[in-house]
């Protein structure tokens, strides 16, 4: 290093689950891109919106928020989604109580799905989405709530609106903050292994290992 | 989730092996709307990875089920059979022989304890290697699907000479490292190597063998016994009947792969090879196809020699073209003729899997823990078995346990005799693996591949049918496959062109555009490819548990 001042920088990826039609989308767009619209078309191409984070002055953190996108709708979500997340959003619509039933099943299925290096679940908020309308269900009752997502193991829980941008940057700080104290608890040792890459090449690094097809 | 499905698409896919899922991911690209079912609770059919829970489930669905029996899901794997080679210790009353504690300290593997872990097993009904120069390689960064896949290198290809397993040279520096040459050796081997490279500029210096075979080359050229050994067998994965072109061209084919990464010319798919067919179908689902598994096609309408809708569930569906999968097809679907690109029949495998307490081989072969191993066997009757050896740094099974896989051509219905011979060289060795556990089955042919072209009456013209896994080492049939149905349905248009990276997407209020559609052309395609040797990109966020940086180890201490 040559800064005399470590800066740290952290890449995680997080999931955005739910029903269809909770707001999964309109929370990302809200949250990375700072604007709502009431129909969007369904996102073609894109796996996730990154989000960078100036944390404090020595650490940035890049979230890439993970949509299901509507596609994969009937919660048969391929092993390339879940794998290396590190946190989860499950959204739900407090308008509709429907996607609220819905909640521990996704719950279940991501901590089926993904663990943490250590074997733990990774943290999980649960989002009660459109709360500037009219609410339904469980979601009008706080203690209620409180209790459920604790007998569920979530790590917190939070009425939003992405349209009148309610607890959007609040949700996502408080699971940023799990995150990076899970993270501590992860030594050098556990996130190093040379031998593992991706093919892409945008790294400048060469390797050397000379060819074998020249003459000696 | 039980809402319905839309009732018309341009291409409806049924099955998620490989093959399927490389059509559905290349149509979905280029906007066609796509259904993506499979009978299967899990992805990718004959090509898929199990954690041990869910594989011993599986075979034993097959070994139950009766081989005849038409309406079972899974047609394409017969011959199932498993069994445990270690007792329990609970079978014994004499409980304090084996003390709880020690079972930690001492690293006694029983049942229980291998099954404890059975999360950490991805066991491959398919496995395959990569060639780092190979098609699915390029096909993979050409279309941008590889920011989806992690790999590693294999460690050592490995020969068995004399009883001894030993690593065979495969760099530049490996062979000037080696014990096992003498300079004279050294010398011969990277002259043979440098003359095979350019054969296609000198084809005069091979005139006097161009009927022969590449074993009377070998020996032409006054190589000592076990070099040749090395080139004719592992290098070039040939036999004695191997004829001099196809054995150069299988030694420029390592050789070409050398150097990209890692020691050889090998790359494993982290979490094993099931992982492939999810990467494409992911593709496919983020450019809008559906999916949707547990679900099957029961009944086809038909209409002027094609299919115009199908059932599915309780919905019917319109689609424009329909392929089918390995082992996915309807008892009254009439096959269509006509090529797929394939030259050989797909199938015919006979697998075993082995989960062993020891690996294959010395220390050196498997430092800090194992290594991902790979050995062709071959035998006097000619095609020979792959083996491959995977360590916990596939992400394939838990530390100190091993998985080997060996793959050969079916002669039998009877999977554990053909696989009989190669075992026996394995366990004949220096140092045998020690086997706790084995699976036994049959991959069989596509329905396709069995009947040949002959099955058609009359012959729907919008159904393709899928191979399933060839007994080859890398996917290059396989992709030929994929891009010959591909290329018959939508023959206009480009297979898998780059898909943008998500940074490259603008996203607008109204209309989002991707910017990288525009400018990517297919000069940057081999752009990229060439600069696939300045590869490597470090994966600083990459949650596997060890290192093999044995420095870093030593900085911060294991664990």
């Amino acid at each position: 290093m040559t800064t005399s001042t470590e800066k740290r920088e952290h890449l995680y990826k997080i999931l955005v689950i739910g029903e269809l039609g909770a707001g999964k989308t309109s929370f990302i767009k809200r949250y990375v891109h700072q604007f709502f619209s009431a129909n969007y078309r369904a996102t073609i191409g894109v796996d996730f919106a990154l989000k960078v984070l100036h944390w404090d002055p020595n650490t940035i953190v890049r979230l890439q928020l993970w949509d299901i996108a509507g596609q994969e709708r009937f919660g048969n979500m391929t092993r390339v989604y879940y794998k290396e997340a590190v946190g989860a959003f499950i959204v739900f619509d407090v308008t509709r109580s429907g996607t609220f039933d819905a909640v521990s099943k996704w719950k279940e299925d991501l901590d089926a799905k993904v663990q943490l290096p250590g074997g733990g679940p990774i943290p999980c908020i649960l989002l009660a989405n459109k709360c500037d309308q009219e609410k339904q269900g469980i979601v009008t009752n706080i203690e209620k709530m409180d209790e459920y997502v604790k007998v569920n193991g979530f790590s917190g829980w939070f009425e939003t609106s992405a349209k009148e941008n309610v607890n959007i940057e609040e949700s996502a700080r408080a699971l940023v903050n799990q995150i990076l104290l899970n993270d501590k608890l992860i030594t050098v040792a556990d996130i190093m292994d040379n031998e593992k890459f991706a093919l892409e090449s945008t790294s400048g690094q060469q390797i050397t290992t000379m060819k074998k097809n020249c003459s000696c | 989730m039980d809402e319905d499905l839309p009732t018309e698409f341009d291409l409806v896919v049924v099955g998620t092996g490989f093959v399927e899922s490389i059509v559905a991911a290349a149509a979905s690209r280029i906007g066609k709307t796509v259904l993506h079912i499979d009978p299967n609770d899990f992805y990718g059919g004959t090509w898929a990875s199990f954690n041990l829970d869910a594989l011993q489930s599986f075979i034993s669905s097959i070994a139950e089920s009766p081989a005849t029996d038409e309406s079972k899901q899974f047609n394409s794997i017969k011959n199932a059979s498993q069994i445990w080679h270690v007792t329990t210790p609970t079978a014994t009353p004499a409980d304090d022989a084996i003390p709880e504690g020690q079972e930690a300290t001492e690293k006694i593997w029983t049942k229980e304890n291998v099954l404890k872990e059975f999360r950490r097993f991805n066991v491959d009904l398919s496995p395959k290697l990569l060639f780092s120069c190979g098609k699915l390689v390029k096909l993979l960064i050409s279309s941008n699907i590889c920011r989806y896949a992690e790999f590693r290198a294999v460690d050592h290809v490995c020969t068995i000479i004399n009883g001894q397993t030993r690593s065979v040279p495969c760099s530049r520096t490996d062979v000037f490292n080696t014990k096992d040459l003498s300079i004279v050796e050294k010398r011969l081997l990277m002259k043979l190597l440098t003359s095979c490279m350019g054969y296609d500029e000198h084809p005069e210096e091979f005139k006097d063998y161009e009927d022969k075979t590449f074993l009377e080359y070998l020996k032409s050229v006054k190589l000592t016994d076990n070099i040749i050994h090395c080139v004719l067998y592992s290098i070039s994965m040939s036999n004695e009947q191997t004829s001099l072109k196809d054995g150069i061209d299988n030694t420029k084919k390592f050789l070409n792969s050398l150097g990209r990464y890692g020691n050889t010319p090998f790359l494993f798919p982290m979490y094993g090879c099931g992982e492939i067919p999810q990467c494409f179908c992911r593709l496919c689902a983020v450019f809008g196809g559906i999916y949707c598994l547990k679900r099957s096609v029961s009944n086809v309408s038909i209409a002027d020699a094609k299919v115009d809708s199908i059932k599915c569930g309780n919905q019917d569906i319109k689609a424009s073209n329909i392929v089918v999968g390995h082992g996915n097809i309807l008892p009254d679907f009439s096959i269509p003729a006509g090529g797929t690109g394939v030259g050989k029949k797909c199938g015919g495998i006979s697998r075993a899997i082995y989960i062993t307490s020891s690996p294959l081989g010395a220390e050196e072969l498997n430092s800090s823990g194992g290594g991902v191993n790979f050995l062709k066997l071959t035998d006097e009757s000619g095609t020979g078995a792959f083996v491959l050896q995977l360590s916990h740094y596939s992400g394939t099974c838990p530390k100190g346990l091993y998985l080997i896989h060996i793959s050969c051509s079916a002669k039998s219905n009877n999977p554990e005799a053909d696989i009989k011979p190669y075992l026996d060289k394995l366990l004949t060795t220096d140092h045998p693996p020690a086997i706790l556990y084995s699976i036994y089955f049959t991959i069989d042919a596509c329905l396709r591949c069995t009947s040949g072209a002959s099955i058609t009456n009359d012959s729907l013209s919008n159904v393709f049918v899928c191979c399933g896994p060839s007994f080859e080492l890398d996917y290059d049939e396989s992709i030929d496959n994929a891009e010959g149905i591909f290329k018959k349905i939508y023959p206009e248009d480009e297979f898998l062109p780059r898909a943008p990276d998500p940074e490259e997407i603008v996203i607008g209020d109204e209309d989002p555009v991707s910017v990288a559609d525009d400018v990517i052309t297919l000069d940057s395609v081999k752009e990229q490819i060439m600069e696939l040797e300045a590869g490597l990109l470090h994966q600083e966020d990459c949650m596997e548990e060890n290192s093999r940086n044995e420095e870093m180890a030593m900085e911060v201490g294991e664990e």
